[in-house]
């Protein structure tokens, strides 16, 4: 039954990306799709379609896509390295204060700083927020799991308040509107190759680091007191996997805004489904997070002529699939 | 019979300034099990936890002689100290094979996977401790004796010399307590582990099962040695504030409680 | 170690110190302070509006109103002095010749260069929810006036609460802002004036929804006015009930902005589009809202002419994308042109401004240049003539077009560098 799923988690990821570069509000048929890809490859050998398909299909699906699958990977796989070394399974990506510290950024360079690209400040607000998140915890409370979440927690609070400060000192009207439009996640806005590039190269190297230590998170997660009896630094350990998927999180929040739930609720779905050990958990959360991304983006594209917001698609997707797959198997937990 | 551990004069004190442990020294033979008896809140957890490390003392602990235990980088102490805790169930519902593999982790760095090989060894411990049954269930699956035995079988694929183990009867019923606890003297008879240090609060179970005794109270060690030596009605009595009955039947210790005359 | 500490604790402390201290002003409440003394001086403002003895005259003079709400404001004589908390309201007073009624303004005020700077300097009482009431009634009005991103309506309860009359005076369409402006004229007692502006509104309107309905159908254009600042963040944002909408419909183009977004047309403000939506549509000409700031302007061409993907499209193909600023000028800011959209005189302005970039020729009788200055001469400010200028984005460059002191249609290419 477990390799049924893998299977199933596994092709999810090339048929989805398929699919999606099929689908789109301007008609564009199948094959004239393929030909557009293929004519960037060989020129020579492809003819190509008319210049209007191939740039959508090149310079927008394309990356549009890949920048939807990347943004699930990474908050999937963020997700459930941190829920590993918090021991905590309502863990999500969110919790190190990053999502507070970007939407503070973005706040700051719509309302201030009209010059600077707004996602540099988010960026920017994004570091700030996990670092002064990691200081209080590694200097004050001794690099403790309780110690993280708390400082998470305030720093999230820290964050709101400076984002409502900032809202407060707002002299021009119409940006505060910008502001709260900002916050709202979506994929588009990361839809352009260069920001897919440097999301893909930063989340990449990321998940390669976390997908190395798959082994040593499932130690972690067993306790500060056992993971020292067999020989692990929990601390140091701990802080640099914090500090991997913070900047991986925070190079996504500053393109994309903030999109919830799938860091949360895709390893949950991926450890009911194949198991809890790491070495499946992080793999097949990444997989089906990017898919599931993939699909959700394409739904908030294609599904009607305005784009709905990917954070209400996410939501409404994943909640009822978690609610079956719990019915099925009630009691594993405890 | 050679000494396994020695422990010298270990003090601790908690970061609040609260001293949980004052001048305590004990011998471990090669073979032996020697049982940390005390009341709640003695401090006997606490020497486990100062012996592996978790926390860290003031004094000298010698491993298999030499002191080596301040030069010892924490992976080379998880090679020689095995740690049973308290059952208790992990947040993730682990695979019962993959949470015994977890024991390897003292053999990998932070990149490196647990081999087949190593995946057999499982299989041994686990038919050894006759728990195979439940290798491919998962952990939350298990009642409470299961677990405990698992917990050993994890030690053991750890390759520990030496077995710490916290209260590895608390919350189970007397059958499976005695299947523990006659599981870790076979193990000891048959070498695969030197020799065990266990915390426990029962004085019936200390006497039956122990080679070495040491009484813990308010963080001190206030007797050390042989049961028949240490489980004396009057020393349980000044322990626990409550009247034992000691007698020895058929070659056995036998302390019973009797109330709190 | 020890130092790093200290440093550290220092630099959290004061944040959580900073941000505690601005939560409190933040989420301070006027009414706590007020609530007490509005109990006792609404008796009294019950016997400011019914003097029991009235000459016939006196009577007369009595000025009744009608504000947004449907709420009647009587006011014994025009108004002499007024706290304006409402978006372009005190552009209007201006323009009414009665500057030196309004005595306390709103936050965004001091940064609107179309009012004189008199009265950007004068006190600053607040917005929408963050209205200090209690300078408010220490500036004595006669008349508060609220408008479009002006005051949240417990405010305005709170306000009355203490004997000022409110006049919610917040437009949603070309009538609404015709008449509020005569609503403002009775109030200050410049009906006349108020008259003026109201008819070189209706007129400069007119003029364009007649020239309109000359345009052969087969001349007419497919048009869509999206949000220049969303195009920043990678979004279209397209409008479909907003004056921008109706001015692009006024001057003769085919809206196609309904059919983009389908059932959203409910929407009041803007939908978010997918980009495919648009290049299936392929307008033959796009406006683009951006703030009057060149650096912004810059910005929003960059986005395009470095974006690969808009290069298909009918418009920027041919030239005709155009920026139409909007909201305030900062004074402040370096770099600006003229905006030339907003409630008042100036939707008049812009909606001349769409109508040119529209159809150039049907149009070519209109001078929203020599409108925008009677507007100034109204108010009392000036902008050089560089700054009345409409921008385009071409496949070249972004261009701007203006009129010279001579008097000469000037035509130049903008540098995307600032």
């Amino acid at each position: 039954m477990r390799s049924l799923f893998k299977l199933a988690i596994l092709f999810s990821v090339p048929i989805s990306l398929i699919i999606s570069i099929f689908l789109g509000r301007y008609p564009v048929n199948p094959g004239e799709a393929v030909r557009a890809i293929l004519s960037i490859a060989t020129p020579h050998l492809v003819h190509s379609p008319p210049e209007t398909v191939k740039t959508i299909v090149v310079l927008y699906r394309l990356p549009r896509v890949l920048a939807a699958a990347i943004t699930g990977a990474a908050l999937a796989v963020t997700g459930a390295s941190l829920q590993s070394i918090l021991r905590n399974p309502l863990v999500d990506t969110y919790i190190l204060g990053i999502s507070a510290g970007a939407g503070f950024g973005a706040a700051l360079a719509i309302a201030f700083l009209p010059p600077v690209p707004i996602e540099f400040v988010a960026f920017l607000g994004a570091l700030m927020a996990f670092f002064i998140t990691f200081s209080i915890a590694m200097l004050w409370g001794k690099g403790s799991v309780i110690a993280i979440v708390l400082s998470g927690v305030i720093v999230n609070a820290l964050f709101q308040a400076g984002l409502s400060l900032v809202k407060y000192l707002c002299p021009d009207p119409y940006k505060l509107a910008t502001v709260t439009f900002w916050l709202m996640g979506s994929i588009g806005a990361a839809a352009f190759w260069n920001k897919v590039l440097r999301m893909g190269i930063v989340v990449t190297l990321c998940a390669v680091l976390l997908y190395s230590i798959r082994w040593r998170l499932d130690i972690l997660s067993l306790g500060d007191e056992e993971a020292v009896a067999l020989g692990a630094s929990p601390i140091k350990e701990r802080a640099m996997v914090v500090a991997v998927c913070a900047m991986a999180v925070a190079t996504i929040v500053c393109y994309t805004g903030i999109i919830g739930w799938v860091g949360l609720l895709i390893p949950h779905i991926v450890r009911l489904t194949v198991g809890a050990d790491n070495r499946d958990v992080l793999p097949y959360s990444m997989l089906l997070g990017a898919s599931f991304m993939v699909v959700a983006d394409d739904l908030a594209r294609c599904l009607t002529s305005t784009e709905i917001p990917i954070g209400i698609l996410t939501t409404v997707m994943v909640a009822p699939f978690y609610v079956y797959l719990l019915k099925r198997s009630a009691g594993v937990w405890r | 019979m050679r000494v396994v551990v020695k422990v010298d004069g270990l003090r601790y004190a908690y970061p609040a300034g609260v001293k949980a442990l004052e001048d305590v020294s004990f011998d471990l033979h090669e073979g032996e099990i020697l049982t940390l008896l005390g009341p709640n809140g003695s401090g006997k957890t606490t020497i486990l936890k100062c012996l592996l490390r978790i926390l860290k003392p003031f004094g000298a602990v010698y491993i298999d002689g030499e002191r080596r235990w301040d030069c010892l980088k924490q992976r080379e102490l998880a090679k020689f100290f095995g740690y049973v805790p308290q059952a208790h169930y992990p947040t993730f519902p682990y695979r019962v094979r993959d949470y015994i593999a977890m024991g390897r982790a003292p053999y990998h760095g932070m990149l490196s996977l647990p081999s087949k090989v190593e995946y057999m060894r499982v299989e041994e411990v686990a038919k050894m401790l006759d728990i195979e049954e439940l290798l491919d269930r998962t952990v939350a699956e298990l009642s409470g004796g299961q677990l405990q035995m698992v917990l050993i079988a994890r030690t053991l694929v750890q390759e520990a010399k030496v077995l710490l183990l916290d209260e590895p009867t608390a919350h189970l019923d007397v059958s499976n307590a005695v299947k523990v606890l006659d599981a870790i003297r076979e193990i000891i008879k048959k070498g695969i582990v030197k020799a065990a240090v266990m915390t426990l609060h029962d004085p019936t179970l200390t006497a039956l099962y122990s080679d070495k005794v040491a009484l813990v109270k308010d963080g001190r060690v206030v007797a050390y040695g042989c049961p028949e030596k240490v489980l004396k009605s009057d020393l349980l009595n000044s322990i626990y504030g409550v009247s034992f009955d000691v007698f020895k039947r058929e070659n056995r210790l036998i302390v019973l409680p009797l109330g709190t005359k | 170690m020890k130092s790093n500490k200290t440093i550290l604790a220092l630099l959290v402390l004061s944040v959580l110190v900073f941000s505690v201290l601005s939560a409190g002003c933040i989420g301070e409440k006027p009414s706590t302070a007020t609530s007490v003394s509005s109990k006792t001086l609404s008796t009294q403002s019950k016997v400011q509006t019914t003097t029991p003895s009235k000459t016939e005259k006196e009577t007369a003079r009595k000025i009744t109103m009608t504000d947004f709400r449907g709420k009647t404001i009587e006011l014994s004589k025009p108004a002499e002095k007024t706290v304006i908390l409402a978006a372009y309201w005190p552009e209007i007073v201006v323009a009414l010749g009665k500057k030196d009624a309004i005595v306390g303004i709103d936050k965004a005020t001091p940064y609107n260069l179309y009012v004189p700077e008199e009265i950007r300097k004068k006190p600053v009482v607040g917005c929408w929810d963050s209205v200090n009431v209690e300078e408010l009634a220490s500036l004595k009005p006669d008349v508060v006036i609220a408008g479009y991103y002006g005051l949240s309506n417990s405010v305005i309860e709170q306000i009355e609460g203490l004997g000022i009359p409110v006049l919610d005076l917040t437009p949603e369409s070309f009538e609404d802002e015709i008449r509020a402006i005569e609503i403002m004229g009775k109030a200050f007692g410049a009906e006349d004036k108020a008259r003026e502006i109201v008819d070189f509104m209706k007129n400069r309107r007119k003029k364009i929804i007649n020239l309109a309905k000359t345009i052969p159908d087969k001349k007419r254009l497919k048009a869509v006015f999206i949000c220049g600042k969303y195009l920043l963040k990678g979004e279209i944002l397209v409008y479909v009930n907003e004056t921008y909408a109706k001015s692009m419909r006024e001057a003769g183009a085919i809206d196609i902005g309904p059919q983009m977004s389908g059932e959203a047309t409910k929407f009041r403000f803007g939908v978010k589009v997918d980009f495919e939506e648009l290049v299936k549509h392929d307008p033959d000409v796009i406006l683009l809202t951006t703030s009057s700031s060149l650096k912004t302007i810059r910005q929003i061409a960059n986005a395009i002419i470095s974006d690969p993907k808009w290069h298909v499209l009918k418009a920027y193909k041919t030239g005709r994308v155009y920026l139409v600023p909007y909201g305030y000028v900062r004074p402040q800011e370096k770099e600006v042109t003229a905006a030339v959209f907003g409630w008042g005189i100036r939707s008049v302005i812009g909606r001349e401004y769409v109508a040119k970039a529209l159809y150039p020729d049907v149009y070519k009788d209109i001078d929203w240049i020599a409108d925008l200055e009677y507007m100034f001469k109204l108010y009392g400010v000036e902008m050089p003539k560089q700054a009345y200028a409409m921008f385009r984005i071409t496949p070249k460059g972004l261009i701007k077009e203006y009129v010279d002191e001579s008097g000469k249609v000037v035509t130049v290419a903008v540098s995307l560098e600032d």
